[in-house]
């Protein structure tokens, strides 16, 4: 018996019809091939990078188990067959981490959350807009983290006036958000 | 590539002390994605300062958190 981690993307429609009934659906895909689970919990609700199976967002769900290494490869066979998974990885772990027996967090699954069709350009205009204030405040770690090289290197007579201006104008965007 | 590139060294002379400030974990998602570029490119080691192995977990768990769309592939 070994221990394992398994992340599962669920359906945010299959969620919405009730929990309980799914968490116990997935949890006895894993049980049915010699699972025996540690501690299983939602684990996010977020947007997704890209779309998988149409859809935009998705539950995480965290899961820690005991199983023999033998049943694995029909367990993720079994996982890739179940509709309200879009995808999981499993992975070997020595421990489990404390963090995971925290209590599980409140989610909320948006109304705007599966994707009907590609007519929908009013999300889609939305979700470009917030696309964009993440790369905006990803340029401000980076802006901040050159920063911090040049000052360490003590020449910093060229770059200083490039990279106050590209820090300055991403910060005020975002206060103004 | 032991003494890497004086403009991006992260502490002192010698870039093989450079150690990770967080879990090298597909979980991690802050932290990883400062790592990367804003076009979600993983930084050399030349810029991490990473030791060969660390930068190995670095990539292992980027991959995976592309894979699970924590962290596009790309933007």
């Amino acid at each position: 018996m070994n221990t394992y981690e398994a992340m599962l993307l669920l359906d945010n429609r299959e969620v919405k019809k009730g929990w309980d009934g799914l968490k116990e659906k997935v949890d006895g895909v894993l049980k049915k091939h010699g699972a025996e689970i540690i501690v299983a919990k939602r684990w996010d609700e977020r947007k997704l990078a890209y779309e998988i199976k149409k859809q935009r967002r998705a539950t995480y769900y965290l899961a820690y188990f005991k199983a023999p290494p033998e049943s694995l490869a029909k367990m993720n066979f079994d996982l890739k067959l179940s509709e309200p998974i879009l995808r999981h990885l499993i992975l070997r772990v020595e421990e489990v981490p404390a963090e995971a027996f925290e209590p599980e967090k409140e989610f909320q699954v948006e109304a705007s959350s599966d994707s009907e069709g590609s007519g929908a350009s009013k999300v889609d205009a939305v979700e470009e807009a917030v696309d964009q204030e993440e790369v905006v405040v990803e340029e401000v770690v980076e802006a901040v983290a050159v920063e911090e090289i040049v000052a360490e290197a003590a020449a910093p007579l060229e770059a200083d006036g490039t990279e106050e201006s590209s820090s300055t104008t991403p910060e005020s965007d975002e206060k103004s958000e | 590539m032991a003494y890497g590139n004086k403009k991006f060294r992260r502490f002192g002379a010698d870039a093989s002390n450079v150690k990770p400030d967080g879990e090298l974990d597909y979980k991690n998602i802050p932290y990883l994605t400062s790592l990367m570029s804003p076009q979600f490119r993983i930084y050399p080691r030349k810029r991490t300062g990473f030791s060969g192995k660390d930068q190995r977990k670095l990539k292992r768990a980027i991959k995976r958190a592309r894979f699970l769309a924590l962290i596009p592939y790309t933007s």
